[in-house]
């Protein structure tokens, strides 16, 4: 497996061939992961892709069928989830709300016999960490959204554990408060170098605060990669749709090899980059980021031509849906404003930089075939990272 | 008034409703008003409306070792039943709302079946098995048996309350290193405890004015107040059972009073500080 280190002991946390079956269907089959320390990992999917099973299979409260987590190069197997020493956060931030804040913070603390100065002196500096001085007498209950995430936050961390869990901790805040609670939790994550593990169906959300993120569909790992890897370079169209790349464009390899020549359909000839080698002749889609895809002048080369069926104002940049002329859909995102407005049902050029062109097989199929098509499912991950 | 105007203008409906609400709660607390009086009356005979008044009925139930002793009985007996029913719902309710175990929909039948059996045959059959084990005319036996008929009510209130919690704050206290058993003292438990107040407060109210089983498994070593009311009112008839019958509305008004005072005051303080 490309994502497996070679050496055990600068990996955090170790997920090898983990399943877990609810009667006849998998929630989670095969999920092999090893995360460094310190490593923010984002596990990406949409509701029922097996994400938050991973995560309380990590934390302990759900049962693997098969495979081994290893967290500190511990098989935590057979440790009860109390004595796991992992943090989590909750999206409904799960405070105690009879407790105080600082009571809410110091419980991990006082569970583990540490003494009250000791608690108190902790409370206050894990207190000043997520901003929140002053705030200790308070009870849960009186405090906004984004600060009692905050406080479970730091309850998380307050007693050091080696992994933070967070599933979905921002899901019930609006969104420009998400956005800086993003912030802040990337800037605490750094602080305290914690390994990281976090749960999101939001791909902005997952790519802003990740070192890598795993995309998961259907109980599988569909990729693993850096945020640019899995936006720029998807193993498959899963990937490519999910991080809202819709274009994918049918063609057929001309040249094999990593660096192959397409001819689309329509005629054109293009270069693009695979993350895997391509045979010649073989079916392929080259994927095109709607930013990338550009409506060109009629003297300049074009590849493609679509008639635009919807153009919209989505805040600094233009969108168009469009319909190639193979009846695929395209969608173009024109940043510069200053292009004038293509009127709907005009038929209009399309080209892009080959340098963002990507090459996926056109085999690899959509996750609703997913289930008959496991051989391909562990190639495409070997293309991973 | 205030409420009157807002509904706006009298309609046949209303006033239907409010004519059927009226005999309702007539009916409900009338025997109080004759009871009540009858307990202050001179009279031997139980007289109503009383031609004389008197407190002697009151002197008669407070200087009667019988029946003070009954109700000193029932008051071990309604604090003993009390305990024990807290603490055989609280692991009941936890199974019923967070247990995943086969069998769980029928132990919850069985659990709450003694609210749909009649009483008196809960009596007749517990009867015939105290005999077998001598429980009957027993304290023991008397405890278990209230114990039976309070136990549903315990365990439903407790497991509403459960179904209230997020489970999830339990998974987050273990997640922070509390045993299972200590998630439940620190977390669970206080956040339950009106639920276990009102279980308890059912509890006790159930055995202390359980007549039905009484007649049937109580002895004269296990007298309780209404058992000897019973007896009063067939053997002995005089408005001592109309003193103590008003010492008892008297009683329960404090506890229910009592009880909403406390509410309101917990009520009060979230308010207060949610509002801050």
């Amino acid at each position: 497996m490309a994502a497996r280190e070679p050496q055990s002991r600068s990996v955090a946390v170790a997920l090898h061939g983990v399943c877990k079956r609810y009667g006849d269907t998998y929630a989670v089959k095969g999920i092999d992961l090893a995360v460094s320390p310190g490593e923010f990992v984002s596990l990406l999917g949409s509701s029922g892709s097996g994400k938050t099973t991973t995560l309380m299979m990590i934390a302990g409260f759900v049962q693997p069928d098969e495979g081994e987590i290893r967290v500190d190069d511990i098989d935590v197997r057979n440790v009860r989830p109390h004595r796991r020493d992992i943090g989590i956060v909750y999206q409904n931030y799960g405070l105690f709300p009879h407790l105080s804040v600082a009571r809410n913070i110091g419980f991990p603390l006082e569970m583990r016999g540490v003494a009250k100065s000791e608690i108190r002196r902790r409370v206050a500096e894990v207190l000043r960490v997520v901003h929140l001085e002053g705030f200790d007498a308070r009870l849960p209950q009186e405090l906004s959204g984004g600060q009692q995430q905050r406080v479970a936050l730091a309850r998380a961390i307050v007693f050091g554990p080696s992994v933070l869990l967070m599933d979905e901790p921002l899901g019930a805040l609006d969104a420009n408060l998400r956005v800086q609670m993003q912030a802040e939790i990337k800037s605490l994550q750094r602080k305290v170098g914690i390994t990281t593990l976090y749960v999101t169906h939001d791909q902005t959300e997952a790519m802003t605060l990740s070192d890598r993120v795993v995309v998961m569909n259907a109980g599988r790992i569909e990729q693993i990669g850096r945020p640019e890897d899995v936006y720029e370079r998807p193993a498959n169209r899963f990937v490519a749709t999910f991080m809202g790349a819709p274009n994918l464009i049918p063609g057929t390899a001309i040249t094999a090899g990593n660096q192959p020549i397409v001819r689309v359909e329509g005629g054109a000839t293009v270069a693009a980059t695979s993350g895997r080698p391509i045979a010649a002749n073989e079916k392929v889609h080259v994927v095109v980021r709607p930013e990338r895809l550009r409506i060109v002048r009629d003297d300049e080369p074009a590849l493609v031509a679509a008639r635009v069926r919807e153009s919209m104002y989505v805040g600094g940049a233009r969108r168009y849906e469009a319909t190639s002329i193979a009846g695929e859909r395209l969608v173009v995102v024109q940043t510069d404003l200053n292009l004038p407005v293509v009127p709907n049902g005009d038929e209009v050029k399309l080209g892009w930089d080959p340098a963002f062109a990507w090459v996926i097989g056109a085999d690899e199929t959509a996750p609703a075939d997913r289930s008959t098509a496991s051989g391909a499912a562990t190639s495409w991950r070997s293309a991973g990272s | 008034m205030a409420a009157r105007r807002e509904l706006g203008r009298w309609t046949p409906g209303h006033l239907v409703t409010v004519t059927v609400a009226a005999l309702v709660l007539g009916f409900l607390i009338l025997p109080i008003f004759v009871v009540v009086p009858i307990s202050f009356s001179q009279s031997a005979l139980l007289q109503f409306p009383p031609k004389a008044w008197s407190l002697r009925w009151f002197d008669s139930y407070f200087s009667s070792s019988a029946w003070i002793d009954a109700t000193i009985m029932s008051f071990k007996v309604g604090a003993s039943v009390m305990l024990l029913s807290v603490l055989l719902a609280l692991p009941a309710a936890i199974g019923i709302t967070r247990g995943s175990f086969r069998g769980r929909a029928v132990i919850q039948a069985i659990l709450l079946s003694p609210l749909i059996v009649p009483v008196i045959i809960i009596a007749v059959a517990l009867y015939y098995a105290f005999s077998l084990f001598r429980l009957n005319g027993t304290y023991a036996g008397l405890v278990l048996g209230h114990t039976v008929l309070a136990l549903p009510y315990a365990t439903v209130v407790i497991a509403a309350s459960l179904e209230r919690m997020d489970p999830r704050l339990e998974q987050v206290a273990v997640s922070l290193g509390a045993h299972p058993f200590r998630a439940f003292y620190r977390v669970t438990l206080p956040l339950i405890r009106s639920g276990v107040a009102v279980a308890a407060f059912f509890a006790f109210l159930t055995s202390f004015d359980e007549v039905v089983m009484a007649i049937f498994i109580t002895g004269p070593q296990t007298l309780t107040l209404p058992k000897k009311m019973w007896d009063g009112i067939r053997f002995e008839l005089d408005p001592t059972i109309a003193a103590v019958s008003t010492v008892l509305v008297l009683f329960s008004w404090v506890l229910v009073l009592l009880g909403e005072a406390i509410r309101r005051r917990v009520d009060v303080v979230t308010a207060y500080k949610a509002a801050r």
